[in-house]
């Protein structure tokens, strides 16, 4: 029975603690920043593409292509920041998804380069698959096997990559946290709560807002690349707007401005999402599977609504912040 | 107007779509003064404040603050130069403490720079000074008892005197006020204005404000510009301006041919208060 397979459990783990790295970045970026980014997809697959076209095209080590990834998704924010004018909310979230959108288009049409829609199996030479994670593959093997020589027991692949992004996402978050707590973070929720006030603080808002936008995307970068070594190979598919949304779920479910939020909101949308496949005890019994992938898909919706109808705070949010706002 | 003044505003223009609101508006504050902008609504007042501030650029003229230029400059750096202004609806930060509302205003915190974030107390010093100022500042408007309250829970009220006490934490030389009394109730009205009037004591700070309440104007301020279509019409002492004709067209409305302008008179006279 899968519902008790440790090993799906652990690959919803993994996908949890990416989207927890990936969600943190949004929560910088609106939670803290105000800024409205419906594009935040986009530092994932920037990040994501860089890396993996520079190991496959210029033989680059992984150390080095896995940074620069991060700093191409940082980069390219930096230009959708500094290209609209004062990062005004709605503007702002058009451009963003925009963005979004265009960095897909750019992989699935600049097949040269990105491999096109067959994803970066496409990357190398015609008729070879490229594989970008040969480097990362071995040093999870060898964590493997460190795993297995001091536990005693067979650590699974996800086991072991569960570990890592989670300590990863940990440390993100503590790191976050401390951020945050600092006058830094106390200027950017400035920022957030009044432009015009900030700015008449001395404070240099726009510059704010650009700090805000390049931490967040340096997160989603960082998502990215976990995302590329956990299914070992991608395609512009993977990098739709949902993928955007569902970080907004997350940062809205777990509650907003809240750093900790982030991997609350994590965990109950994974298992949500991942839970629910195995509804099929009764009354789900009653349809055939066939219904209940449309019925799994409700009752997600349900859930969330009734969520939000009785935390609209979100699971940590405070509920006098949500009144103020 | 012997001295140069603090604040020097030069013929400034500023249009919205083609509509001037500042129409060649000339302006001189001497420094340690106490000087009031009154005029009709429309006169571009508050626009003024916004080219002087920073926050809008003007099509012409200049605006100069201790001498140097500052209407090219974008307004964070006006205010960092000690030129800081509150607005006529108050923006306080509103899921922040009262406490946090003052701290960010203080200036010179090392701790803002994002690549000190990590770094192990990085201005948790300075932090300690800010505090105890702006606990100093809290209490002188009565608002020490609510440090950590959500700024967004006070009275709008006590959100001007916030505004106000915020504003004197950016450690200013030159403050404007727009319309600073505005739904302030008469006690924390004369409040402020004692407040007003120990700071410009004690820190020397310059005050040029917008206000509609005539009885404050002409209590607390040294000098009343009157501005009327965009222009600075007439400056001179609360006394000279409460006897000006021109001014009393301007701000009272047109004279009534029939009823003369008594009424508008007994409206200006103060001495007796009612």
């Amino acid at each position: 029975m899968t519902l008790l397979n440790p090993d799906f459990w652990s690959f919803v783990g993994v996908i949890a603690g990416i989207y927890t790295i990936f969600a943190l970045g949004l929560q910088v970026q609106y939670g803290f920043a105000g800024l409205l980014n419906f594009g935040h997809v986009a530092s994932m697959a920037l990040a994501a593409y860089t890396m993996a076209i520079l190991i496959v095209k210029a033989n680059m080590s992984l150390w080095l292509a896995a940074p620069i990834g991060i700093a191409v998704a940082v980069a390219g924010f930096l230009v959708v920041g500094l290209t609209t004018p004062r990062l005004r909310a709605d503007y702002f979230a058009i451009v963003t998804i925009a963005f979004s959108e265009i960095i897909r288009y750019i992989a699935i049409n600049q097949q040269d380069l990105t491999g096109g829609p067959q994803g970066t199996i496409a990357l190398g030479a015609t008729g070879q698959a490229a594989e970008y994670n040969t480097q990362w593959n071995s040093f999870m093997g060898g964590l493997q096997s460190r795993l297995e020589s001091v536990s005693g027991r067979a650590v699974s692949r996800d086991v072991a990559m569960m570990i890592v992004v989670w300590l990863v996402a940990l440390l993100l978050l503590a790191a976050t946290q401390r951020a945050l707590k600092t006058p830094w973070g106390r200027t950017l929720r400035t920022v957030r709560e009044d432009e015009e006030a900030a700015v008449a603080l001395g404070k240099n808002a726009f510059g704010r807002k650009l700090q805000a936008l390049a931490v967040g995307a340096a997160l989603g970068g960082c998502a990215g690349l976990f995302y590329a070594f956990e299914f070992s190979f991608f395609s512009p598919d993977d990098f739709d707007p949902l993928t955007t949304f569902f970080a907004w779920i997350i940062v809205i479910l777990g509650g907003t401005a809240r750093v900790w939020a982030v991997p609350v909101g994590s965990l109950v949308f994974g298992f949500l999402f991942a839970g629910t496949r195995f509804f099929d005890f009764w009354p789900f019994s009653a349809f055939g599977s066939a219904d209940r992938a449309y019925i799994r898909l409700i009752i997600i919706g349900l859930l969330l609504i009734g969520l939000m109808y009785f935390r609209p705070q979100g699971l940590l949010g405070r509920r006098e912040e949500l009144v103020l706002e | 107007m012997n001295s140069p003044g603090m604040l020097e505003v030069v013929d400034v223009v500023k249009r919205y779509g083609g509509v001037p609101a500042v129409n060649g508006a000339t302006l001189s504050v001497t420094e340690g003064s106490i000087t009031a902008l009154i005029g009709p609504n429309g006169a571009g007042k508050t626009s003024l404040f916004n080219v002087i501030s920073g926050f809008q650029r003007p099509d012409s003229g200049q605006v100069l603050f201790q001498g140097g230029r500052v209407d090219r400059l974008p307004p964070y750096k006006i205010a960092r130069a000690g030129l800081v202004r509150t607005f006529q609806t108050t923006k306080i930060l509103r899921r922040m403490s009262v406490l946090e509302n003052m701290l960010v205003a203080g200036p010179r915190q090392p701790g803002e720079a994002l690549w000190r974030v990590l770094a192990p107390g990085a201005g948790s010093r300075r932090e300690r000074e800010l505090e105890k100022r702006a606990q100093m500042l809290l209490s002188s408007v009565k608002l020490e008892s609510h440090l950590d309250a959500y700024a967004g829970t006070l009275s709008a009220g006590q959100r001007k005197l916030l505004e106000f006490a915020r504003a004197l934490m950016t450690e200013p030389r030159m403050l404007l006020l727009d319309e600073p009394m505005a739904g302030v109730n008469p006690s924390l009205r004369d409040q402020l204005l004692d407040q007003v009037l120990r700071v410009r004591e004690q820190e020397g700070i310059t005050f040029l404000l917008i206000e509609h309440d005539l009885e404050t104007v002409m209590s607390v301020s040294d000098t009343v510009a009157v501005m009327s279509q965009g222009r600075v019409i007439f400056v001179g002492s609360p006394d000279e301006v409460q006897r000006n004709e021109e001014v009393i067209d301007a701000y009272l409305g047109s004279r009534d041919s029939t009823q003369g302008i008594s009424g508008t008179r007994s409206q200006l006279s103060l001495e007796s208060p009612a």
